[in-house]
């Protein structure tokens, strides 16, 4: 049931609104077979992607091609209705007027809504026997699944997921998310998933771009994104962070935590200032007698179950806002409690040459 | 809820007041009552009157005479071209001005409205000096032996003149509010502009079109000055309802009654029909179905 493999190669795309450029230069390129995400801020410009992708828009400039064939360039606009790509929209957008059924054959021939394709298609997705319910009968997790069957239904080439989990509870998203992602890998289908929820991108697809101001910040598999962002911005969107000036000295780099090790080796000259990053899972908290480490007092805690956050306060001038650590489970440590730190692993470190980064952004950029 | 506010302020205050409030309370409702009686009063008073005014037998009568029947086919028959005219070429018309954005878009929304602001004698007016003898078009409709003037045809402009634009108006406001989404999902399963609009975007406007065309049928039904001007008053060729009830108006006074009992009875018909329709349509309109759905699963 699926197409002889086809890359997605995007290069160079332009695209303005009126004087508002919206992408400027997005390159991008998604093997075959694979699930990617595509995730960025809201104004980053991934919607307007995803748009030109499906065919909705034509971009001003750059180009979209699929297995070598070209679906925009300078002459060239393939129409959305020829295009074969499948779109999965936020709230799944089935036609409430017809049936499961109508719905999942809605773009096959008159032949094939007939034939053994529809019912297939329903136990794809595990919706057997509901052909001939209306959408407004479906939960919001069984109305995406017959999206993602109607949208497989034609074949495509690729298939578009718009925030297809926004709109559903929190309870439920998590294994509708597990049943897409099982239905595709199963239908060998290459995807794209837009999301603005860099969770969702890491945790779900086999390759995450990143886009920032219209254009591709980074591309990567989503260990290695985590692990080794481009940039303190692009670290700090995608995961929490704790940002801090450092000074680069040989193979390491000094900071108010310590000496620390950073991963990839020190990119700059002995003594330049750089920007450090370090994940909260990397702060290890112990009880202030069983020190060495850097003392430091609890200014909040917060418990979440599986682990807990813990603030705390560092008497440094480079620190202005306190520490956060993250622990599994449940940490016995009062707001005030004297403790000592320890920095596990190797840590990110960028020189700040001539531009100085705003390490407070990149700090709030995940604390909301 | 203000009046539960007002219990709690009062007795809050400590003064023997509950039986003010009530009295407060009593005087509400009867001005509400008296209000509701008077606006309705003056709204129904008419149509009882008009029901009323003779005994049944002779209503019948006066629907039975030939200058009745002449009238009942020529509206029927005129309103049903119109309306077929109205519908087959107004709803893509309707759908393409929703769904597309061009240069001059608002201008010509705002041309489509203005015969329903314009008095009907102005439109027969202008409907003369445009398909009349003496008119814009009148020699070249003459030159292809086409005279239109106080005939059948004429009566059908009218109309269409005076009614199209109630469709007009509520199918472009029908296809505004349809969900983009699911238009372009069509999209992507390979569905064209055209099977676009017929497999999808009709069907989920079909209650905000049939409320608009309620309204255009009811309104050409009860079309009267521009046709009188445009096409006249001949019994059996351009004489609808409307007409025969202002001629008969002076001749015989029965006879127009009756012939209004029952347009009288044609407009509830439309306006009960077209709240039907729109009530079946909001069963399954896209975005609150879903909205549905999500808050009946959440207790689960």
């Amino acid at each position: 049931m699926t197409n002889p493999p086809a890359d997605l190669v995007i290069a160079d795309l332009h695209k303005s609104f009126g004087s508002h450029p919206v992408l400027r230069g997005v390159a991008l390129t998604v093997p075959a077979g694979t699930f990617a995400a595509i995730v960025g801020q809201s104004g980053s410009g991934k919607t307007t992607l995803l748009r030109i992708l499906a065919g909705f828009e034509r971009p001003d400039r750059g180009s979209v091609a699929i297995g070598g064939v070209p679906l925009d360039d300078g002459d060239t606009h393939v129409r959305a209705e020829q295009r074969r790509i499948g779109y999965v929209p936020q709230e799944g957008s089935l036609f409430p007027h017809l049936s499961v059924e109508a719905n999942v054959g809605f773009g096959l021939s008159r032949r094939d809504r007939r034939g053994s394709r529809v019912p297939e298609l329903l136990g794809l997705v595990g919706l057997e026997g509901l052909g001939h319910r209306y959408p407004h009968e479906l939960s919001g997790g069984q109305q995406q699944r017959v999206a993602l069957a109607r949208a497989l239904a034609v074949q495509p080439r690729l298939i578009l997921l718009d925030e297809p989990f926004a709109a559903l509870d929190a309870s439920l998203r998590a294994s509708v998310r597990d049943d897409v992602q099982t239905i595709l890998s199963r239908a060998g289908t290459t995807a794209i998933l837009v999301t603005h929820d860099q969770d969702e991108a890491l945790s779900v697809a086999d390759l995450v771009a990143v886009i920032r101001d219209g254009c591709i910040a980074q591309v990567d598999a989503p260990q290695r994104l985590y692990a080794s962002p481009v940039d303190v911005d692009l670290g700090g969107f995608i995961g929490e962070a704790n940002v801090m000036t450092g000074i680069a000295r040989g193979d390491r780099i000094e900071t108010p935590l310590g000496l620390l090790e950073v991963r990839g080796g020190v990119d700059a000259p002995f003594g330049e200032r750089m920007t450090v990053l370090v994940r909260p899972e990397q702060v290890w908290v112990f009880p202030y007698e069983d020190g060495p480490g850097v003392a430091g007092k609890v200014v909040h805690t917060g418990f979440h179950g599986h682990d807990s956050i813990i603030g705390i306060a560092i008497e440094s001038d480079a620190l202005p806002r306190p520490i956060t650590s993250r622990v599994l489970g449940a940490l016995d440590l009062a707001p005030g409690a004297a403790v000592r730190i320890n920095i596990r692993g190797p840590v990110n470190a960028w020189p700040q040459g001539t531009a100085p980064i705003d390490a407070a952004d990149a700090t709030v950029a995940r604390a909301g | 809820m203000s009046t539960g506010h007002g219990i709690a302020v009062t007795s809050a205050g400590g003064s023997p007041s509950p039986r003010r409030a009530a009295v407060a309370r009593a005087a509400l409702v009867a001005g509400a009552a008296v209000l509701m009686a008077v606006v309705l009063t003056f709204l129904v008073l008419p149509i009882v009157a008009l029901l009323t005014y003779q005994p049944v037998h002779d209503l019948i009568d006066g629907l039975r005479a030939q200058v009745t029947i002449d009238a009942i086919i020529v509206s029927l028959k005129t309103n049903a071209i119109a309306f077929a005219i109205t519908v087959v070429l107004g709803t893509p018309f309707a759908y393409i001005l929703a769904r597309h954005q061009f240069r001059g878009r608002s201008v010509v929304i705002t041309l489509v409205e203005l015969p329903l602001v314009m008095p009907p004698a102005v439109a027969g007016l202008a409907l003369l000096a445009a398909f009349g003898r003496l008119g814009l078009l009148g020699s070249e409709l003459q030159v292809l032996g086409v005279d239109l003037a106080f005939t059948q045809a004429a009566v059908v402009l009218a109309i269409l003149f005076v009614a199209s634009p109630f469709y007009l108006r509520g199918a472009i406001a029908a296809f505004e509010a349809l969900d983009g989404s699911v238009l372009d999902v069509a999209g992507t399963l390979g569905a064209g502009p055209v099977r676009r609009m017929l497999r999808v975007g009709i069907p989920l406007a079909s209650g905000g079109l049939g409320a608009a065309a309620g309204a255009s049928f009811a309104r050409g039904m009860g079309e009267f000055g521009a046709t009188i001007l445009f096409a006249g008053s001949f019994q059996g060729v351009t004489q609808t309802l409307p007409l025969a009830v202002y001629s008969l108006f002076d001749a015989n006074l029965d006879q127009a009654v009756a012939i209004g009992v029952l347009l009288l009875f044609v407009s509830a018909a439309i306006l009960f029909a077209s709240k039907l329709i729109l009530r079946s349509w909001t069963t399954w309109t896209s975005p609150s179905s879903l909205r549905g759905v999500r808050s009946i699963s959440a207790p689960r």
